[in-house]
């Protein structure tokens, strides 16, 4: 991400005083003329994402270590030794794994199967495989994972209710591991979906079209051409989805805990809800799932994707894929696919849709139907903790869109257009979030504004939550900003400074608006992601100061399951509705189709 | 009991230095909760708060009322309350009808979650919240962070405030019951004490809530002046968890039995059980002929100001709308409040007992491990 290509690689010229660009500058101070340079605004506005880029990132991991490590003013490892001596411990670390890896393998073979299907042949439903693949992003994971239990409960659970009336007794169990796994790897599926549709994509169908014409059948073809193909992609998704295992929060709280299941994340999140406090054990247990992540996402660095282009197989030669043809097997994959998306998007909001409109949770049966009401939804209305939370929910995540988009762009504009010593360093400290699990984070952030170094007041504010947000969503924006701005090339800009605009003109006349579309994906996926936050909140909010999801929790925590499905159908349309104008305005600013 | 309060005419003074306030809170992103950060707010917070308490403990009537109102709002109108209460919402509804422009913010969650965030904000110096309300706030006024309240027209009027020896300002109580599916069981098969649910044919059908070591605490005495050995009595508990479901709050606890998750819980709260009866839920805890499951087990909450309130008159004001207005709405609500009301009558007849507030204060590190222990001895944890 941080290495610029061959066009990337030209630092501007700082306009020199008196040369067009330097603003015409004609006073006689000599450091008003300094501070009217377009060389001294650049380093200026630079220096300054430089350095909240490095406090956001750096000073809460620097808190949550000194937190742990220090006690009574001396160094100590007692705060590992009361964690890791903790009834258990061997068997969470398991659990951690075992979900993360499980959850990882279900949602890569369900993502990657239905990319090739929708890609590389004829399968029915593309349409609905494209309509599933946004679950992740309208329904978010404490919604999912709520409505799963609603779904697989032992005995209201609604498909529990059709395995007692057909086999005679539950089938499905939600708070168990397989359970847990399910759910996290069917939520996570289309993720990889996304990813591998990118993969598959890009390679040339020319490859596997031969090993059919030398007389491979479908299933070797696909084994010994087209996956190894994509391994590199493969690997770096498996990666992505390890480490998304590991640092989830909603699945293992809602399911793992009930069913006595502790991973890393709901062990810390417990730890702070007990008492006396043991904030230095959480911040153990933290460090070392941070450990856990980092090697992860290391290894996805190392082995995964890497440098843009290294694994690319787009090659200057035009293809036209030809699908291939399924013939026998369509209905089967027709069926899958239709399959997929029952489960992954059908159920999870019908069964919260259903369920919103009960007077109370209740099991399945037709007289219910004449009890439905909408007085769930009235409830919702009457809470005044509702409107509350829905401004603050949208005002932090636009509020954080902005920020990180205003700091990704500038610090992208670092990394890809200047040979400044040390860019690397903003890069990773930008990065670095990408491997701080949401909680984990949380707590950070805490630690830090409880013995606040700001001037101003900060926990117990808004504020807190919109610090937690841009500091967790910086790398996504990085992302965005960053391929955005390697697109244009840097001769757009050297033409303006040849013309005599200053930096700042060039930057704002010249490479924004060229990098709109970019920015404004970075901006609304940031929003998006924002609105549906839960693990660093969960950690920080404070009264008056709740957003949707933490609404949510607390509504399940407190046994109101109607109350909490309204929500969650009212959360999933306006999410819907905010999807599709991402997609629409995308679409209108030049962003690829799918 | 409370009226309806309209504000007075303020002086520009303190009007300006609202202003003032009021900016520092936007330029610190608006939604302060009036909280102080850092040891140099930490005695003059403490100072002014135990001065007011003081100020306070010899006024009542309209008097109090006016004075606390007017310097609630002069504090900046805004009270926070940490609590467990899930009447919270209604009991601010009436509270904010009643003093207009006062605001109240809850933090609401399980007592360990609440208290443990308050602690720990209280050793970082941050001092936002103003009224802490639950069975647990023993724990608060044992680290020298309750205030003092006193209210001269209300204190005789409080049921068991001597029994809580001062360690809070009993507001409510919790009364333990235990309810049924009446879908799912026959009255006439619900045993008249809880001892009869350790018949095998229950495994698998009740359910308790994790944290009810009070209630325990409470039986055993019971059993144990009855004439059972301790062993005995452990031994019936042991047999209900392992034929119950865990489930970690009361009010979910009662959502699952009418969703008919298990068939008994044995351990919900009445008022939950009743506003669940009044929706139309087949659930209950009495028998048609108003019989029940004896005994009754109740556990007196309460409240307490906390010593560093940034609104202390805030605090009062709210914990005297607690043992006044709210009560009333408590009792609608089916609560048995520490004020009676008419509501009692839900329990007339029926064998009462109450946890035993000294054995709860001094001895939790015994009962609670205990309670837990009996948990983890292989029962079926679910949601």
């Amino acid at each position: 991400m941080s290495e610029a290509g061959p066009t990337t690689a030209t630092l501007p010229p700082a306009p020199k005083r008196g040369e067009p660009g330097s603003g015409g500058v004609s006073g006689n101070g000599r450091w008003l003329r300094l501070a009217r340079t377009g060389f001294q605004t650049r380093n200026l506005i630079v220096l300054a994402v430089v350095i909240v880029i490095a406090y956001l990132a750096a000073v809460p991991l620097f808190y949550l270590i000194h937190g742990t490590f220090v006690e009574n003013g001396s160094v100590t490892l007692d705060a590992f030794g009361r964690a890791y001596s903790a009834v258990g411990l061997g068997e969470m670390v398991w659990n951690s794994f075992l979900f993360a890896g499980g959850s990882a393998l279900l949602a890569m073979v369900i993502g990657t199967f239905l990319a090739y299907v929708t890609i590389r042949t004829d399968a029915p439903f593309p349409t609905l495989v494209f309509a599933a693949s946004m679950v992740p992003l309208i329904i978010p994971g404490v919604l999912y994972t709520i409505a799963w239990i609603l779904l697989s409960s032992e005995n209201i659970g609604v498909l529990n209710q059709v395995s007692s009336a057909i086999l005679g007794r539950p089938v499905f169990d939600a708070f168990s591991m397989p359970g847990m796994i399910w759910v996290e790897g069917t939520h996570n599926a289309p993720l990889v979906y996304l990813f591998m549709v990118a993969a598959f994509r890009s390679m040339d169908p020319a490859m596997e079209e031969s090993a059919l014409l030398s007389g491979a059948n479908r299933l070797t073809m696909i084994r010994r051409i087209a996956l190894p193909l994509v391994r590199p992609a493969l690997a770096a998704a498996t990666l992505i989805m390890v480490v998304r295992g590991l640092e989830g929060f909603e699945v293992p709280a809602l399911l793992g805990v009930p069913g006595g299941i502790f991973v890393f994340t709901s062990r810390i999140f417990y730890e702070l809800q007990n008492f006396p406090i043991d904030t230095a054990a959480a911040g153990s247990l933290s460090l070392s799932l941070l450990a856990f992540a980092a090697v992860g996402v290391f290894l996805t660095n190392r082995f995964g994707s890497g440098r843009d282009g290294q694994f690319s197989t787009i090659t200057g030669k035009g293809f036209r894929p030809h699908p291939i043809e399924l013939r026998r097997a369509k209905p089967v994959v027709g069926t899958l696919v239709l399959l997929y998306f029952l489960v992954t998007a059908a159920l999870p909001v019908g069964v919260l849709l259903y369920t919103s409109m009960l007077p109370f949770a209740q099991q399945f049966s037709l007289d219910v139907f004449s009890s439905m009401t909408f007085d769930n939804y009235a409830e919702l209305f009457d809470d005044r903790a509702f409107p509350r939370a829905t401004m603050n929910s949208l005002l932090l995540g636009a509020g954080a869109a902005t920020a990180v988009v205003v700091l990704a762009a500038i610090a992208a504009w670092l990394i890809a257009r200047t040979k400044v010593p040390g860019r690397q360093i903003v890069d990773q400290l930008a990065f670095l979030p990408l491997v701080v699990p949401g909680i984990v984070l949380g707590l950070a952030v805490s630690f830090v504004y409880l013995r606040n170094p700001l001037p101003f007041q900060v926990y117990g504010t808004m504020l807190i939550l919109l610090i937690a947000y841009v500091t967790r969503f910086l790398p996504y924006g990085m992302r965005y900003a960053v391929s955005a701005i390697q697109q244009i090339s840097g001769e757009l800009e050297e033409s303006a400074y040849v013309s005599g605009a200053s930096w700042w003109k060039t930057f704002r006349r010249v490479l924004v608006p060229l990098i709109v579309p970019g920015l404004l994906a970075g901006w609304l996926y940031t929003f998006i992601i924002s609105v549906r936050e839960l693990s660093s909140s969960i950690v920080l909010y404070t009264p008056g100061n709740e957003v949707l999801s933490i609404l949510t929790w607390n509504y399940y925590e407190d046994g109101q399951l109607t109350t909490v499905a309204a929500l969650g159908v009212v959360m999933i349309g306006g999410l819907t509705v905010l999807v599709t104008l991402v997609y629409a305005i995308g679409t209108r600013f030049g962003l690829r189709d799918r | 009991m409370t009226l309806p309060l309209r504000r007075r005419r303020r002086p520009r003074a303190r009007v300006l230095a609202g202003l003032v306030a009021a900016a520092a809170v936007v330029g610190s992103c608006g939604d302060g909760s009036g909280g102080t950060g850092g040891d140099g707010g930490t005695s003059e917070a403490q100072e002014q708060a135990e001065g007011v308490y003081e100020e306070f403990a010899s006024m009542s009537g309209t008097e109090r009322e006016q004075a606390l109102y007017e310097g609630a709002l002069d504090a900046g109108g805004r009270i926070t309350v940490y609590t467990s209460n899930s009447a919270i919402d209604s009991i601010i509804e009436g509270f904010e009808e009643t003093y207009e422009d006062l605001e109240v913010n809850t933090y609401r969650a399980t007592p360990q979650a609440f208290i443990q965030r308050f602690f720990q904000e209280q050793e970082a110096g941050y001092h936002g919240v103003d009224v802490v309300e639950d069975a647990d706030v023993t724990l608060v006024t044992e680290r020298g962070l309750a205030g003092e309240y006193v209210h001269p027209d209300l204190t005789d009027q409080i049921r068991g405030l001597d029994d809580v020896q001062g360690q809070f300002i009993p507001t409510r109580m919790g009364a333990f019951v235990v309810s049924w599916n009446t879908d799912a069981v026959d009255e006439s098969e619900i045993p008249d004490t809880i001892e009869g649910f350790t018949d095998p044919k229950w495994e698998g059908r009740l359910s308790i809530a994790d944290a009810d070591w009070p209630w325990y605490m409470a039986l055993h005495e019971q059993m144990e002046a009855a004439g059972k050995s301790h062993e005995q009595i452990v031994e019936i508990f042991q047999t209900l968890a392992s034929y119950s479901t865990i489930v970690p709050s009361h009010t979910l606890q009662a959502e699952l039995l009418a969703a008919g998750e298990y068939d008994v819980a044995l351990t919900t709260f009445n008022h939950a059980v009743n506003l669940l009866q009044a929706d139309g839920a087949a659930v209950t805890w009495k028998r048609a002929d108003g019989s029940a499951v004896e005994p009754i087990v109740f556990h007196q909450e309460g409240a307490v100001p906390v010593v560093n309130a940034p609104n202390p008159w805030g605090a009062l004001l709210f914990i005297d709308y607690l043992l006044t207005g709210g009560q009333d709405i408590m009792a609608g609500l089916y609560r048995p409040t520490s004020i009676p009301q008419g509501q009692d009558d839900l329990f007339a007849g029926l064998d009462q007992v109450f946890v035993p507030i000294d054995e709860y204060f001094n001895s939790r590190d015994e009962w609670e491990p205990e309670w837990l222990g009996f948990l983890d001895e292989g029962t079926q944890h679910q949601e």
